[in-house]
């Protein structure tokens, strides 16, 4: 009877009287041919809070799916319908991992495009080569790698535009990101929409989807390459060798995004059940302690990093309840962020290293004793 | 629970109610709480005023003609704005009376001459809705920022449904249009900061209200930014999101409609005008019904909830309000009411005849009448219609509970008696069985109760004792469909309550569902009323504050110059810039997708409520 008063509350206004449906769901869980379906079904079928999480200056901020496909499916109808995008074509992506990253790598991907990612970390002379052997129709340049583009107004054969990844433009002839969105809002009707799905559900397991610029390889350019069933085939052996539960959490930091980092990522984000959480260089420590995530998916060397850091720092006394404002109250807080009894749990057995060519130190590789790397099924 | 008991429970509550209002008349009555978001104590029901009702009346309104050359001047230049704001532009005095068996509207400008219109068919019917508006809600307070439109400013309520036209872009060329959509030479389209504003503004002062936003247009699903705006109505704490949609979308795009869902989208007010696609021909698409069954399928799969509103005009759909309202009962799984809107002779149509407006204009009165004659006498005009207002009454008892520290006001739509009435009606799912809820419940004697209870302002126990006691004295379940009990009845109001009767346990599936009939009639410029305008509860919100629904879409026209003031650019420039948008129209069909779900290869899930976000009370 305490709660009798809500009885008055009869939705004359609340759709008078029209039930309340309570959808429950799961993830497919299945195999499709190839990567562009694989994202179609993720998108469709899911159960998680949202795809990807990033820190904002206030406060970890998620983006749930259905924002995360909408911008895909309009920076994919922008790119076809303005930049002329068709299968094939390749889209290079010269920026650090961001969740805007991950939209331009996806719309790329179901428009039977060629993702190329670039390190944008790569001197002025060596960018210029690795884009110019890519042969890309757009580019998407961070902030940082703009400059080594002149400011994205770079004279390169066949490239119709250059995408900055930054609020700003740096030269006229740069759409921002921004821009891309609205432009592509406008363009995203039911019919595009759908066929952009009906495009993405049709291209071949064959299709070339996912390139790489290797930029260790001293002395050349060092290309790899997974075909749409190549990376299909990939993620069912990460999917194998670690299922994925309701709740699951991944960390990733990268600063690029190798191959290896791209096909666990796509991983997680297409197996309906986990969300991505995207660290940023030098926040790893605070980040793990906020989210305690069940995944990290890293280079060794930050993970070293992040393992000392966690031997140094005593747990928290209390551990509060719901784990989104904890980590909000903990980014709250001033002063340090203290790692917690989870993140040790994640180090004890729990955590995948991905990227072989980055070593690890032997200490910490005894102490990750389990550790399943996911780089051999990636090369 | 057979009829013996559910007698005995009766007159055990008669007894109940009686000896507590025995006790209750000898204590003086506590003095009204002053909740944060009220601009005063709450009201009791003898402090509520009311407009001046009855007839023969006289009342503000609009010369049909003098008032065009006004928007058009402002709109032009010619004029300023601030003429709209302070002046009284093509104002005259009209009267509303009694002739020849029907309640008229009949006003005389001195340049135009004399107009008239029809509001009632049966003088009794309107007598007796009249007779059951409980009065007005607050005046507002602190709003002069919102509602700065001079003599069409909303001065009363809360509000109930905040209307946000998010662009008047649509995907259809309808006839009729009250926003003459695609066809203005303009895109009037709100960018999702304006939209951000909007919503804040909306609750930035007394009585700050717990409303429904319900994004229109245009086609809203149109707008770029409609998904977002569902999410940012959410966060800000609105009770639900609703939009005034065509459905096509949805019927196109399943994805859409769990997206929708997903960010917070609940109810889709739909636009539905017949029950088969001859009776849709008006809309220009020839399969218009099957698109909308489509959209029917593809909403519900997603838990999204439908109330189909159907535009009713004389000679052209009114024979169907009567299949509409059994195509309800049939599929009242997926349905949760309907809600009939006379035709509003607004937009394209304000350049009618008058030969044309005296044989297409349909009121509530005729909407009561053609529901009692389809129904063989099921539906009573004169026993099971309400004032949308009556509702009123639920709201003040609820105020009271939720005491001095809630937030937000509750529902409370205290529109004029004339802006809308409605009939509850309770159908079995199974075998189609169905009545109206006043067949078996009654309704006024439970509203008087409420009032006693909000009047004596009593503690919350005792408060809740009298309503339970209330609601078991007024069910009668000799009088209710066979197999509908007392018991029947809690479910249903438990499922309603999410389980609130039931200590938070999830009812099972209920064989009967309770289905709203609503009649919605706004304003033109011939039945105009400043009357109603003052007491709009369905205001428009927009870059120039929140403006009554009718003064917005119709009376001085002020959608035209808010859309004028704020377009983004003409219609030739933004498909240059933007694309084209693809338009149904043209008497042709449109092509539907024959898939159920979109995923090639995958499987199909067990039941159709995938996709939906279950993270588990995060």
């Amino acid at each position: 009877m305490v709660h009798l008063e809500w009885l008055l509350v009869l939705g004359y206004i609340d759709s008078l009287f029209a039930e309340r449906t309570e959808t429950t769901s799961k993830p497919l869980g299945t195999l499709p041919e190839t990567l562009s379906q694989l994202y179609l079904q993720a998108m469709r079928h899911h159960a998680r809070e949202a795809a990807v999480l990033v820190r904002t200056d206030e406060a970890w901020t998620p983006m749930p799916d259905w924002r995360f496909d909408r911008q895909v499916i309009r920076t994919a109808l922008y790119l076809q319908e303005r930049a002329g995008v068709k299968p094939g074509d390749r889209l290079a992506i010269v920026a650090e991992l961001s969740q805007d990253w991950l939209i331009a790598e996806w719309a790329s991907v179901c428009l039977g495009a060629v993702s190329v990612a670039v390190d944008p970390s790569l001197p002025a002379s060596r960018l210029t080569g690795a884009l110019i052997e890519a042969g890309p129709r757009v580019i998407f340049a961070s902030e940082t790698a703009l400059p080594n583009l002149d400011n994205g107004t770079l004279a390169l054969p066949g490239v119709a535009e250059v995408v900055a990844l930054a609020p700003r433009r740096p030269a006229e002839s740069v759409r921002t990101w921004a821009e891309i969105l609205e432009l592509g809002g406008t363009l995203d009707t039911a019919e595009r929409a759908q066929a952009f799905r009906a495009h993405a559900r049709s291209i071949p397991a064959d299709h070339p989807a996912l390139s790489h610029h290797d930029a260790t390889v001293e002395g050349r350019v060092a290309w790899r390459e997974l075909t749409q069933g190549q990376a299909i085939e990939r993620i069912g052996q990460l999917w194998k060798a670690r299922p994925a539960h309701q709740g699951d959490r991944t960390y990733v930091e990268a600063s690029t995004p190798t191959l290896a980092l791209r096909l666990a990522l796509h991983a997680c984000l297409s197996d309906g059940y986990t969300m991505t959480v995207l660290g940023a260089a030098g926040q790893a420590r605070t980040a793990l302690a906020e989210i305690g995530p069940q995944r990290i998916i890293a280079p060794a060397s930050i993970l070293e990093e992040t393992v000392r850091a966690a031997e140094t720092q005593p747990p928290p006394a209390t551990k509060p309840e719901g784990w989104r404002e904890k980590a909000n109250r903990a980014l709250k807080r001033s002063g340090g962020n203290p790692l917690h009894q989870q993140l040790k749990d994640a180090l004890g057995g729990r955590v995948k290293v991905i990227d072989p060519l980055d070593p690890l130190d032997p200490v910490i590789a005894g102490r990750l004793q389990g550790i399943a790397s996911v780089g051999p099924a990636t090369e | 629970m057979n009829d013996l008991v559910a007698a005995t429970v009766r007159e055990l509550a008669q007894a109940g109610w009686h000896t507590v209002q025995a006790v209750n008349g000898l204590v003086p009555e506590n003095a009204s709480l002053h909740p944060g978001w009220a601009p005063g104590p709450l009201l009791k029901s003898r402090e509520r005023t009311k407009p001046p009702l009855g007839w023969p009346r006289e009342t503000d309104s609009l010369c049909p003609r003098c008032v065009v050359d006004t928007r058009n001047s402002i709109i032009s230049g010619e004029r300023d704005l601030a003429d709209l704001v302070q002046g009284h532009n093509g104002e005259i005095k009209a009267t509303i009376l009694e002739e020849n068996g029907r309640v008229i509207v009949r006003k005389t400008c001195p340049e135009h001459g004399t107009f008239e219109d029809v509001l009632s068919i049966d003088p009794k019917f309107s007598q007796v809705i009249e007779a059951r508006y409980p009065g007005r809600d607050f005046r507002t307070l602190g709003d002069e920022r919102i509602h700065r439109h001079g003599t069409s400013t909303i001065r009363y309520g809360r509000g109930a449904v905040l209307t946000i036209d998010l662009t008047n872009r649509c995907n259809m060329m309808c006839n009729p249009c009250f926003m003459d959509a695609n066809q203005v030479g303009y895109v009037h389209e709100l960018t999702l900061d304006e939209i951000k504003q909007i919503l804040d503004d909306s609750i930035s002062f007394k009585p700050r209200r717990q409303m429904s936003v319900q994004y229109s247009g245009g086609e809203p699903t149109m707008s770029p930014h409609f998904l977002e705006a569902c999410r940012y109505a959410k966060d800000l704490g609105y009770y639900s999101v609703q939009a005034a949609t065509n459905g096509l979308r949805f019927a196109l795009e399943p994805e859409f409609a769990f997206q929708a869902k997903e960010a917070g989208f609940d109810i889709a007010y739909f636009q539905f005008d017949g029950v088969t696609n001859d009776a849709n021909r008006h809309r220009h698409i020839s399969n218009l019904f099957d698109a909308k069954l489509m959209a029917i399928k593809n909403m519900r799969a997603a838990g999204i909830d439908i109330v189909p509103v159907t535009t009713v005009v004389n000679t052209v759909n009114d024979s169907q309000v009567g299949p509409l309202l059994q195509f309800i009962i049939d599929n009242c799984d997926d349905l949760g009411g309907i809600s009939f809107q006379p035709v509003s002779f607004t937009g394209r149509d304000e350049g009618i005849s008058d030969a044309d407006r005296h044989r297409q204009r349909y009121t509530i009165s005729h909407l009561a009448h053609e529901l009692h004659r389809y129904f063989d006498g099921k539906v009573d005009p004169y026993r099971d219609w309400y004032p949308l207002g009556a509702v009123g009454g639920f709201t003040t008892v609820v105020d009271y509970l939720r005491g001095a520290e809630a937030k937000f006001g509750g529902f409370a739509c205290s529109c004029h008696s004339n802006c809308g009435s409605s009939v509850f009606i309770v159908a079995n799912r199974r075998n189609g069985t169905w009545a109206p809820v006043t067949q078996f419940f009654d309704v006024q004697a439970f509203l008087d109760d409420l009032a006693v209870i909000a009047d004596s302002a009593r503690g919350r126990t005792l408060s809740i004792v009298q309503i339970a006691l209330a609601m078991l004295r007024h069910f009668d379940q000799r009088k209710a469909p066979p197999g509908f009990t007392l018991t029947e009845f809690m479910k249903i109001l438990n499922k309603k309550t999410n389980g609130a009767l039931m200590a938070g346990r999830k009812p099972p599936p209920q064989d009967w569902k309770m289905l709203w009939v609503g009649g919605m009639w706004f304003q033109d410029l011939w039945t105009y009323d400043f009357r109603r305008t003052e007491m709009c509860v369905i205001p428009y919100a927009t870059q120039e504050g929140e403006i009554s629904f009718c003064a917005y879409n119709t009376g001085v026209g002020w959608r035209q110059v808010v859309e004028n003031m704020h377009m983004v650019a003409n219609t030739k420039d933004w498909f240059q810039r933007r694309g084209r948008h693809k338009i149904y129209a043209g008497d042709r069909p449109m092509e539907l997708p024959n898939r159920s779900l979109p995923v090639v290869g995958a499987p199909e899930v067990a039941g159709a409520a995938a996709h939906a976000c279950g993270c588990g009370g995060h």
